[in-house]
């Protein structure tokens, strides 16, 4: 465990250090910044309220979590896999006393935490920028379910970032993964649009699965229904990935 | 070592695999309260339209202003698909309590109009017969799948509000609410707008502010899969000019009845006050256009708002001077009065040659012309099968400035 412990700060701290977590953290508050600043311009054009202060940030959360959480999650698991390898900075990690099961691991938690930070920074400003800049709405339970809400979309983004880090073991060029994370993405959207009756199958239909969360009559089955599948979603993906990982001769 | 490992992944793998499919599959056996409620939904279209002989539909609303009634109709349908006839009997109260009644009849042959307001009967007779269904499936209509597709999208993962309690005679109850923090705000901020932009003369003109403070419904469908009733509710929240906040709420009541057991019958009219018409046929586009017959010149006229009056600028001519089925040719032109230069800025002077415009149907005819100051002039005729008026439709009616008509009238000389 403390092998483990050790390549996980290695890796987050490796991600830190990088000019892509800088860039994750300003497109976040772009988003923050954009996304009132068009509420108040409704608010003062059309007359709308837009939101309160309780829905800002779900407002941002749906945003983001379809849009820049996912590209994130794309950013961080290529710069772990495909760009270490293409560095051969990967090969330093991996002659270390420690196996690749663990420094796989590692780096999977690195990105979910990573994931993890994204959110509650976008929690913590689209709650300031809520109270700041609209009418008081806000309630504890409203706080609670806010918590709630963005501490659950975790799981899909995390499932989102093992189906990348499997493309990254398959296809060796960063920028051919992801313009294929993309293009997945993309593709998995459009079916789900098509196919409506069968879209909450599909690995993308659970980003936003923070909804059932929110329901006033909890929807026990279909909330256990969802987290099975990303689970079962998320061991395929992490067991492929990993044995991919495993097999690769530096 | 390394086989245990091989293993232990495939077996990691396969779990997976299993859970996903397993989850799939329970899925897709499980439907949501909301499939639930759209299967109703269209069961019960497609047992109206098929099923039963006979129903009776009614729908009704009322607007509430702060908990204050300010609007509230009753619609009563009665439909007979043996017959092919329906009977719809309307009534509306207003703010001030004033209430109109209005009845509207309907067969192949016959329709019947009347309203409280005035005191005659109009009666419409179809000879020969129109085409007339007495009741559509509003699911099978064109588009309806991919209006169907659209609103599941939107739905998503709010499928699970909906919620159905199930009887024990097999009869269902479906419920569902959303309040302000559970509507999307996307859909919040475009209903929002909608109501403001449709909404209801008798509510006071709320102008700041507004957003949909709760969306509501229930559903109770019979064991034979008949939804009998169906409620809505939306609540607008929003201040007025005077920064007054107004809780407006809007309810809706669908319910069916009477199934195989409602009678429609025709309004009697004897002693009643009676104006009557005959119409050919109801449907125009049995009637055929015989372009030949809109040969020579049409005119109206170009009125302008001067003084805070109407006053005739000057007159459009149109001058059509061959015409058959498949083209048009002919002149048009704008003439100023004197004193009245000023408004000719966009005076307009030019030959064209129109061809049949398949997409328009009968009677219209498009045109592609160069004008006199060599502008580009494109747009249709149409020509008026019932009536001796020909319509003449710019594209890009923004350059024809505001106050132009399109109905020219013949000129008999």
């Amino acid at each position: 465990m403390a092998v483990f412990k050790t390549a996980l700060i290695n890796e987050v701290e490796k991600l830190s250090k990088k000019k892509k977590a800088w860039v994750a953290v300003i497109l976040s508050l772009a988003v923050i910044v954009v996304g009132q600043l068009v509420i108040l311009a409704v608010r003062s054009g059309f007359g709308l309220r837009g939101v309160g202060s309780g829905e800002f940030p779900l407002l941002v959360l749906s945003l983001v979590v379809n849009t820049i959480l996912p590209l994130f999650a794309a950013l961080v698991a290529i710069d772990s896999f495909s760009g270490e390898s293409a560095q051969n900075t990967l090969r330093i990690t991996l002659t270390r006393p420690v196996s690749r099961f663990k420094v796989f691991t590692a780096k999977i938690g690195a990105i979910a935490l990573f994931l993890l930070g994204a959110l509650v920074l976008l929690f913590v400003f689209s709650v300031l920028a809520g109270l700041l800049f609209n009418a008081s709405s806000l309630t504890w339970s409203d706080f609670f379910r806010l918590v709630l809400s963005f501490l659950v979309s975790l799981l899909p983004l995390v499932v989102l970032a093992l189906g990348i880090v499997l493309l990254t073991n398959v296809a060796r060029s960063g920028i051919t993964v992801f313009f294929l994370a993309i293009l997945a993405f993309l593709l998995l959207k459009v079916l789900g649009l098509v196919f409506s009756g069968y879209a909450d199958l599909l690995p993308t239909a659970q980003l936003d699965w923070y909804n059932l969360w929110l329901a006033d009559v909890f929807p026990v089955a279909a909330v256990v229904r969802q987290f099975l599948l990303m689970l079962g979603y998320g061991v395929m993906f992490f067991v492929a990935g990993f044995y991919l990982f495993d097999q690769k001769e530096l | 070592m390394k086989f245990k490992k091989k293993t232990a992944l495939l077996l990691s793998f396969t779990m997976g695999a299993l859970l996903v499919a397993t989850t799939a599959l329970a899925d897709m056996t499980h439907k949501s309260g909301y499939d639930q409620l759209k299967g109703a939904l269209k069961g019960t279209a497609a047992q109206c339209n098929g099923k039963f002989d006979n129903f009776t539909m009614d729908i009704s609303y009322v607007i509430k202003d702060n908990g204050k009634t300010v609007s509230s109709s009753d619609t009563v349908q009665k439909i007979d698909r043996k017959d092919n006839a329906s009977l719809s009997q309307t009534e509306l109260v207003t703010q001030d309590g004033g209430r109109q009644a209005s009845e509207h009849y309907a067969d192949p042959q016959t329709m019947i109009d009347h309203s409280s307001q005035v005191s005659a009967y109009f009666v419409t007779h179809f000879d020969p017969a129109r085409k007339f269904d007495v009741f559509s499936d509003p699911f099978q209509a064109k588009g309806a799948g991919d209006v169907e597709r659209i609103v599941d999208a939107v739905v998503g993962n709010l499928k699970d509000y909906v919620v159905v309690k199930e009887n024990p005679d097999g009869s269902k109850e479906f419920s569902g609410s959303l309040n302000e923090t559970q509507i999307p705000p996307l859909i919040n901020a475009l209903v929002s707008f909608q109501a403001k932009q449709g909404i209801v003369h008798s509510l006071p003109q709320l102008t700041q502010d507004i957003f949909v403070k709760e969306i509501k419904g229930n559903a109770q469908v019979n064991r034979d899969g008949v939804m009998q009733s169906l409620l809505g509710t939306l609540v607008l929240s929003g201040k007025d000019a005077q920064g007054q906040v107004h809780v407006i709420s809007l309810e809706v009541l669908a319910k069916l009845s009477g199934i195989n057991a409602t009678q429609v019958v025709k309004p009697d009219l004897s002693g009643k006050k009676v104006q009557e018409n005959t119409v050919a046929s109801a449907t125009y586009k049995q009637q055929t256009v015989d372009p030949k017959m809109f040969v020579g010149e049409f005119k109206n006229d170009i009125v302008v708002q001067k003084g805070g009056k109407f006053v005739k600028a000057g007159v459009r001519t149109l001058n059509i001077t061959q015409a058959d089925q498949q083209t048009v040719s002919g002149q048009y032109k704008e003439e100023y009065k004197p004193g009245f230069e000023s408004y000719a800025t966009h005076k307009l002077d030019f030959q064209f040659k129109a061809e049949l415009s398949p997409q328009g149907g009968q009677g219209a005819f498009k045109f592609n012309a160069v004008g006199a100051n060599g502008n580009q002039i494109s747009g249709q005729l149409y020509f008026d099968p019932r009536l001796d008026k020909i319509n003449l439709v710019f594209n890009g009616m923004g350059r024809m400035g505001q106050g132009y008509d399109s109905t020219f009238d013949p000129v008999f000389h």
